[in-house]
């Protein structure tokens, strides 16, 4: 049971709200929940709209590529390691990150069965007190009649006039932390070395694309 | 992830069902309280720093002495899994009808109500735990011995506590990472609280005086396989998705498990104000920023 709900939110919605936008110009005068709540409508009309697989994975990478913080993303995913990186293995890591993000969006669009159903609703936005930048958002996704909606936490921030998102918690837990987990625990198991992370992510890029 | 239940013939150690009599009863209880002791130091000595922030870096936390062994039993339980577990429950999902799995699922959901009761009293919420003996009483009669549930949409939800969830509330730490024979991850904590949630469930009291109250002495057997075929079946195709999404399936089910478990510890609140601050990596290069580029063609797209 503990596993029930967490592992099909998690495996399912994941690549679905890491990965929503608005353009830039027309956010200067949002709130947080304004700002989510249209990240949100523009996710729900791609799940309600779009019936290709392929198609529906490639609208979110423009989205997620654009609404996300990649690069901080990236870099917080490697943890204690993140400094360790020179010039060369950095242009590396960013570029197979890319890839990796990728197919796992359409290894997971291609096993989720969408409802057409989906709507997200912001239940209450704040930012922190000590961070008048950073703001978290909760919400909830109706993904289909008679389930259970989704819990997810946007925590984000606004720089220069424009909103990104840093992680997101759906479902309990942070996507982010989650990649970080595994990045650390390779560079670790590997005495440190970063290369034995790109080659992981080689390997694994290339397995998705093996039959 | 492998879900087998419980062998409740040798639960750590304690050989009880079927050998028990009403005179040994209370001496394996007490050597329960003394396992329960013993956890409860080590997870002491063990400690890891368990507050309840569920932020991004608690999965720092983690305490993971045991990685070796755990990996190797990660291993053997995958291996496990895909030679019984898995095809049993991929033939439960083609055999046996929809309406049929989703009374299993309350029905077995049903049946651990006294423990998620118990757990919520123990955690102080006595409206949690009203709501469970409520659901008892609608789920038993209206609802058919509690394959139909009624209560949740008249307002009964089920609010699942298990006992590691009330150790965490009581201050408890969670003590080393453990992936445990058959049932998957868990941590010292945890282990003690599946222990003691034994002990909470009807079902024990009615394995020890009355073996055959499902009709014979193999029909308890049977339920417990069903059960956690009823589990696996909830999880298909969701593993091996984690699993081939993984760079490290072993790193990456050991954070999804601590961070669901602080979220189910918390009942999903978390404070704003306990997420650290965004991590600043403004000193390094910025030139890689990838919101910048065009986004990209996947690789296997023609």
């Amino acid at each position: 049971m503990i596993y029930r709900c967490f592992f099909s939110l998690f495996v399912l919605i994941t690549p679905l709200l890491i990965s929503v936008t608005s353009p830039a110009s027309a956010q200067d005068d949002l709130t947080p929940k304004a700002y989510v709540q249209n990240l949100g409508d523009a996710l729900t009309t791609i799940f309600n709209t779009e019936t290709s697989p392929k198609h529906r994975a490639e609208r979110f990478q423009k989205v997620f590529f654009a609404a996300t913080d990649v690069q901080r993303f990236g870099l917080f995913a490697l943890g204690r390691y993140a400094r360790r990186l020179n010039r060369e293995q950095k242009q590396v890591y960013f570029s197979l990150l890319r890839d990796f993000l990728t197919e796992i969006y359409i290894a997971r669009f291609s096993n989720y069965t969408f409802s057409g159903q989906e709507r997200l609703e912001i239940l209450s936005s704040r930012f922190k007190t000590n961070k008048k930048n950073e703001f978290i958002v909760s919400s909830r996704l109706f993904h289909s009649l008679g389930k259970k909606p989704i819990p997810i936490i946007w925590w984000g921030f606004r720089d220069d006039n424009r909103w990104r998102i840093f992680d997101l918690q759906i479902a309990g837990i942070w996507l982010a932390q989650e990649q970080r987990s595994q990045f650390s625990a390779i560079i670790a198991r590997n005495g440190g070395n970063v290369d034995a992370l790109l080659d992981h992510l080689r390997d694994k890029i290339n397995s998705f694309n093996e039959p | 992830m492998i879900i087998i239940r419980y062998n409740h013939d040798n639960l750590y150690g304690l050989s009880i069902r079927n050998h028990m009599t009403m005179q040994s009863f209370p001496v394996s209880l007490l050597r329960l309280a003394a396992l329960l002791l013993i956890f409860f130091q080590l997870a002491g000595c063990a400690a890891t720093s368990d507050k309840l922030t569920n932020t991004p870096d608690d999965f720092d936390r983690i305490h993971d002495p045991l990685e070796t062994l755990n990996r190797q039993m990660l291993l053997f339980n995958t291996d496990i899994d895909k030679i019984t577990t898995k095809p049993l429950a991929e033939a439960y999902d083609l055999f046996v009808p929809e309406f049929l799995q989703i009374g299993l699922g309350n029905f077995f959901l049903f049946m651990k109500t006294p423990v998620h009761i118990a757990n919520n009293l123990l955690q102080g919420k006595v409206d949690h735990a009203a709501s469970g003996v409520a659901r008892i009483l609608l789920n038993a009669t209206l609802g058919i011995g509690g394959l139909i549930d009624v209560a949740t949409p008249i307002g009964y939800p089920a609010y699942q506590e298990d006992f590691g969830q009330t150790l965490a509330v009581w201050g408890v730490p969670a003590g080393p990472y453990l992936i445990l024979p058959f049932l998957g991850p868990s941590n010292l904590r945890d282990t003690t609280g599946r222990a003691v949630d034994y002990s909470f469930n009807p079902q024990t009291y009615l394995l020890y005086f009355h073996p055959n109250y499902l009709g014979s002495e193999g029909a308890p057997r049977l339920y417990s396989i069903v059960e956690g075929i009823d589990q696996r079946h909830n999880f298909l195709g969701q593993i091996e998705l984690v699993e081939r999404g993984s760079l490290d399936f072993y790193a990456s089910l050991r954070n999804l498990y601590h961070q669901n478990r602080l979220t189910q510890i918390r009942d999903g609140i978390i404070d704003p104000e306990s997420l650290p601050d965004l991590p600043d990596f403004s000193d390094l290069d910025t030139d890689n920023d990838l919101s910048k580029q065009t986004p990209p063609q996947s690789p296997s797209t023609p």
